[in-house]
């Protein structure tokens, strides 16, 4: 190599040191005022309640003066990151993003300062006409021994959505009586669901409606990419079916073994067979997605993800033939009627933040009516978010630009006959998931029997339960 | 290795070794000896406390645990096909361009395109190829009267699909290596003994293949340690199943670090996968590297 | 005979270019297909195009973080070849009892997943404060890359020829001008071929990038690679020409670098 060459690459090499030595953007610390202030969300892409923090966050902190910082993440990578910064006692965030299945581990951890515990502590920053706590959507599921940990970010669980020309067609009706007996209209139970399941699955070419098929066609859909999302898909059945979740929260023993668990894994195994090719491996924005395509006649998916995929003009070719109902029961199954999950993710304040209080005001900030109206009108025209005030579902305004809005609001969030739960709140809950969804998934796969799946699936959680010492 | 200088007296051997010794001591030995220490520890970062020595239990419960047996077998599975395919079609793939022709260098340009593809964006393009609703593959097997598979949902298949995503996106690796190892093979060997009357084959298996031996087998270490270490394809693509069929040693230690929250049993898994690569790695240089 | 085998030939070269840019082909073409033809049966490949995914990508402002790619994947390659050419001469030039044992403790390194080492290298990083740096995850990745370029040097340095050492001893070359002037110049194909590789490796890298970086130092991988596992609605054209973005800056550099390699290469082989 000559003089020359060399002394360029060292010129190359001298420059990008120089380069990446230069200091970035001054970040101040906290002031009196929030002026100057700069706070840092890490949110997951793609989650549309998300999208409404963000941008309601970052207009409550422009009003107050300060900066807001919206990094993007997965949710994998998000939580991972959460958890390494915070070992490290880093003090980078700011607001951070709970998911229900994550919770409870913070909580234990120290890694959020429960809202309730700031509020306590700073009751004069706090205003209460403002945060108007009781007008927010479900706080007690983000609440762990009294301690109110985040503000949620969207409201409604899981509900089952169905293809009104389908089941209003008169030759499916007809077809549909006369094969199984009794008239076709959304399912009740879990027996009639899986009816109509493989009643409208269908082959290409094979006629629906009248029309032969121009693409396979199929009764239902479900996200099986192990471990998460194929568990929210999964514990709606778990729970109807009158198993305990995971364990059982008086004895803190696993109980994946039990009749009713395997009977629903059973039953979810069935369901298999009526579903598109790839659902094993589908998250639940592909599965929406298909259903938003029109290959799909009944669904099971949070509420929230369906505005924004399946009833939105924009993103669906079926907006206008889609309805929604409850989730239907398991017949011999007492106190659990139209079980489903109630969804959820919240907001909360990073324990290792500088700006606690200028953090705390964007959250009661973006949390208020006024804001979260305005970023749905702007930001949703053609809904996708459903705000965690029930005073906005009530708001006539509201209603009449959203028409599922008032629905929502009284056959799935007020109707008293619908068991919500939430998801486990142990730090190994997440552990126990991919534990269990991997004997499923196997289950699913034909690799092994639901009984051997859920033999195997208990085995290793009792040892997972021993190493956390919750039993023997 | 050749090379029989001594070093007795040298000053520059040291100034030329050392600085790359002491710089991989500091940011990858002592990171190493940090985990070797971690293994031995139990650490569930989700319940706060901090680490705890508790001896070779951590190993114990790997030499009983099902789980990391079929990580470590469907990691050494991956490994031996996947490196195995790479070198030959990448030796082959440099040997089949090595000739002047028009559009040699675009040609050369092109075909390293896969290699320079992240991981990531590789695991999105093979899951949209194979994919039941938009996969242009499955809608031409589907055309070929096979039906419709669903080759990320099968066991028989899931594997063998992600190999052949990986060997599409590091054949060109090897293939870079083996074309530079060619590039400098001397012209004048090469025609001498083709006028001595040797035949191409010949010529290939005595001169060229020898010639290239240092450089085929460094491509098949760094192929076959790479391939060790997959996480981001296998993640994207099927998340480790069907069940666990497609779960690699390193998918297994991220969900044992991450979603179990276990540092250390994590850090014996490492351990245990780094002393199975090193017995490779002997068991590779044992292969004769010069002429 | 001869026309059948340069005809077989270029069936082969044409297959496998084909082969080749097949998935990225296809996936260029699932980021501009109108979401209307996105589940078409039997699959478009002929269509008008939209540009309106890579619209919606690039309106997040994407720039910076590829500028931060750029200086930390250029800066650590470098810094990687000069430290790894230097240490792969040391090992071929002379021999000493302890040789084998160092070299195996230098390509330890890169034996196991990055996982293994992300605590401790988080760590030590935090210490230095140079979290969120660019600085940092230079640092981290010259570590990465120097057992990748001490394997293809090592295996490039291994064929000179001792004579070409002798006669230039002879002369009066010493140590540093043996490695300068002939090794080298002889082996640039290599040194070449490795820098590209590290700068590859790093741009792509998204493990360390992540946990070492926050908001200021982000890299390109990690922006991108947040969108491709989104829960949410799962448009495959804008999955898709995320992944397109991902590859065309690499694509551009491989196609400045390429003429640079090939002078390389060709140099090389006259020199030899």
């Amino acid at each position: 190599m000559t003089r020359k060459q060399f002394g360029t690459l060292i010129a190359v090499l001298l420059v990008m040191l120089a380069l990446a030595l230069a200091p970035g953007d001054a970040s101040a610390g906290a002031a009196p005022d929030f002026r100057g202030v700069t706070l840092r969300v890490g949110l997951p892409s793609g989650y549309d309640e998300a999208v409404a923090f963000r941008e309601a966050a970052i207009e409550a902190a422009t009003r107050l003066g300060a900066k807001m910082e919206v990094l993007s993440f997965t949710v994998d990578q998000l939580h991972d990151k959460l958890l390494l910064d915070f070992q490290a006692k880093n003090p980078a965030w700011d607001i951070v993003f709970v998911t229900t299945t994550s919770a409870a581990e913070w909580m234990r951890l120290g890694l959020v300062t429960p809202i309730s515990t700031f509020m306590k502590e700073n009751p004069a920053i706090v205003d209460e006409t403002v945060l108007a706590k009781d007008d927010l959507y479900r706080t007690e599921d983000f609440t762990f021994d009294g301690n109110w940990v985040g503000f949620p970010t969207y409201s409604t669980g899981v509900a089952l959505f169905w293809r009104t020309d389908l089941f209003n067609d008169p030759t499916e009706k007809a077809a549909f009586q006369k094969k199984y007996g009794y008239a076709l209209k959304p399912p009740e139970t879990y027996a009639e669901f899986r009816d109509m399941a493989e009643f409208f699955t269908r082959k290409k070419g094979e006629p629906l409606m009248g029309k032969p098929l121009e693409a396979d066609f199929y009764g239902t859909v479900h996200s099986n990419k192990p471990p998460s999302f194929l568990w929210y898909d999964f514990v709606n059945y778990l729970v109807a079916f009158g198993a305990n979740d995971i364990y059982d929260p008086a004895t803190k023993r696993p109980t994946m073994n039990s009749r009713a668990a395997i009977e629903a894994v059973k039953y979810y195994v069935e369901l298999g067979k009526f579903q598109p090719p790839g659902h094993l491996n589908m998250s639940s924005g592909e599965a929406a997605s298909l259903f938003a395509a029109g290959h799909v006649a009944m669904q099971v998916e949070y509420f929230q993800r369906m505005t924004a995929i399946v009833l939105n003009p924009t993103k669906s070719k079926v907006h206008d033939r889609t309805d929604f109902t409850v989730l239907p029961s398991q017949k011999g199954v007492a106190g659990r009627t139209h079980a489903a999950h109630a969804g959820g993710n919240a907001v909360a304040l990073y324990s290792l933040s500088k700006n606690k209080t200028a953090a705390y005001k964007v959250l009661e900030l973006s949390a208020t009516r006024e804001l979260q109206k305005k970023v749905l009108l702007e930001k949703f025209p053609n809904g996708g978010w459903v705000p965690p005030r029930m005073s906005l579902m009530r708001d006539p305004e509201m209603q009449s630009r959203y028409p599922w809005m008032k629905r929502a609001l009284n056959d799935l969030l007020l109707r008293k006959d619908i068991y919500y739960f939430q998801l486990g709140q142990i730090p190994e809950y997440f552990a126990s998931i991919d534990i269990v969804g991997a004997q499923i998934h196997k289950a699913l796969a034909g690799q092994t029997s639901p009984e051997a799946a859920m033999a195997q699936a208990q085995t290793d959680l009792e040892a997972l339960f021993k190493r956390a010492g919750y039993i023997k | 290795m050749t090379g029989g200088r001594s070093i007795r007296g040298e000053g520059a051997f040291w100034l030329l070794l050392l600085p790359m010794v002491a710089y991989l001591v500091i940011w990858r030995i002592l990171p190493l000896l940090y985990t070797a220490w971690l293994s031995l520890a139990d650490w569930n970062i989700g319940r706060g406390a901090p680490p705890r020595f508790i001896g070779i239990e951590n190993y114990l419960r790997l030499l009983g645990d099902p789980r990391f047996h079929a990580a470590v077998k469907v990691s050494a599975i991956f490994m031996l096909v996947a490196t195995a395919a790479e070198v030959v079609l990448g030796v082959a793939l440099a040997l089949l361009v090595n000739r002047p022709f028009r559009g040699q260098t675009i040609v050369q340009g092109i075909l390293l395109v896969p290699m320079i593809t992240s991981p990531v964006a590789v695991g999105t393009i093979w899951y949209i190829l194979y994919n039941g609703k938009i996969g242009p593959l499955t809608y031409l097997v589907d055309r070929l009267g096979f039906g419709v598979q669903d080759w990320l949902g099968s066991t028989l298949t899931a594997l063998p699909a992600i190999i052949l995503a990986d060997v599409w996106e590091w054949t060109p690796f090897v293939f870079l290596l083996a074309l530079s190892g060619l590039q400098g093979i001397p012209e004048a060997v090469v025609e001498a003994a083709r006028i001595d009357g040797a035949s191409a084959w010949k010529v290939w298996w005595y001169i060229t293949l020898p010639l290239l031996r240092g450089v085929i087998v460094a491509a098949a270490i760094l192929r076959a340690m790479d391939a060790l270490k997959i996480f981001d394809t296998i993640f994207i693509m099927t998340g480790g199943g069907p069940g666990r069929s497609t779960e690699s040693a390193s998918l297994l230690v991220y969900r044992t670090a991450f979603t179990h929250f276990e540092f250390g049993y994590a850090a014996a898994m490492i351990m245990v996968v780094l002393a199975l690569t090193t017995l490779l790695y002997w068991f590779y240089t044992r292969v004769p590297q010069e002429v | 005979m001869r026309r059948a085998l340069a005809a077989s030939r270029i069936l082969a070269i044409a297959a496998v270019v084909a082969a080749g840019l097949f998935p990225i082909y296809y996936l260029a073409l699932t980021a501009l297909k109108p979401t209307g033809l996105l589940f078409a049966v039997p699959p478009r490949f002929i269509f008008s195009p939209s540009l309106e995914a890579f619209q919606q990508v690039l309106a997040e402002g994407h720039v910076r973080y590829f500028m931060t790619s750029l200086i930390v994947s250029t800066a650590s390659a470098l810094l990687a070849a000069a430290l790894a050419a230097a240490g792969a001469f040391a090992f071929t030039y002379y021999r000493f009892p302890w040789r084998e044992g160092a070299f195996f403790l230098c390509i330890l390194g890169r034996m196991f997943p990055p996982v293994t080492t992300l605590v401790p290298v988080f760590l030590m990083v935090k210490m230095l404060g140079l979290l969120d740096h660019p600085l940092g995850l230079i640092l981290v990745y010259v570590a990465f890359e120097v057992p990748l370029v001490l394997l293809i040097m090592r295996g490039f340095f291994v064929q000179v020829p001792g004579e070409l050492y002798e006669s230039a001893s002879l002369d009066g070359a010493g140590t540093f001008q043996l490695f300068s002037r002939i090794a080298l110049p002889l082996t640039m194909p290599g040194l070449l071929a490795s820098g590209v590789l590290s700068f590859i490796l790093t741009w792509n890298e998204l493990l360390f990038a992540l946990v070492l970086t926050s908001a200021r130092a982000r890299t390109a991988s990690v922006a991108l690679a947040s969108f491709l596992e989104a829960e949410g609605s799962v448009q495959w054209q804008l999955v898709a020409s995320l992944g397109v973005l991902t590859i065309l800056p690499v694509f551009l550099f491989m196609g400045a670098m390429h003429r640079f390699m090939v002078r390389g290469l060709t140099l090389g082989a006259l020199k030899g």
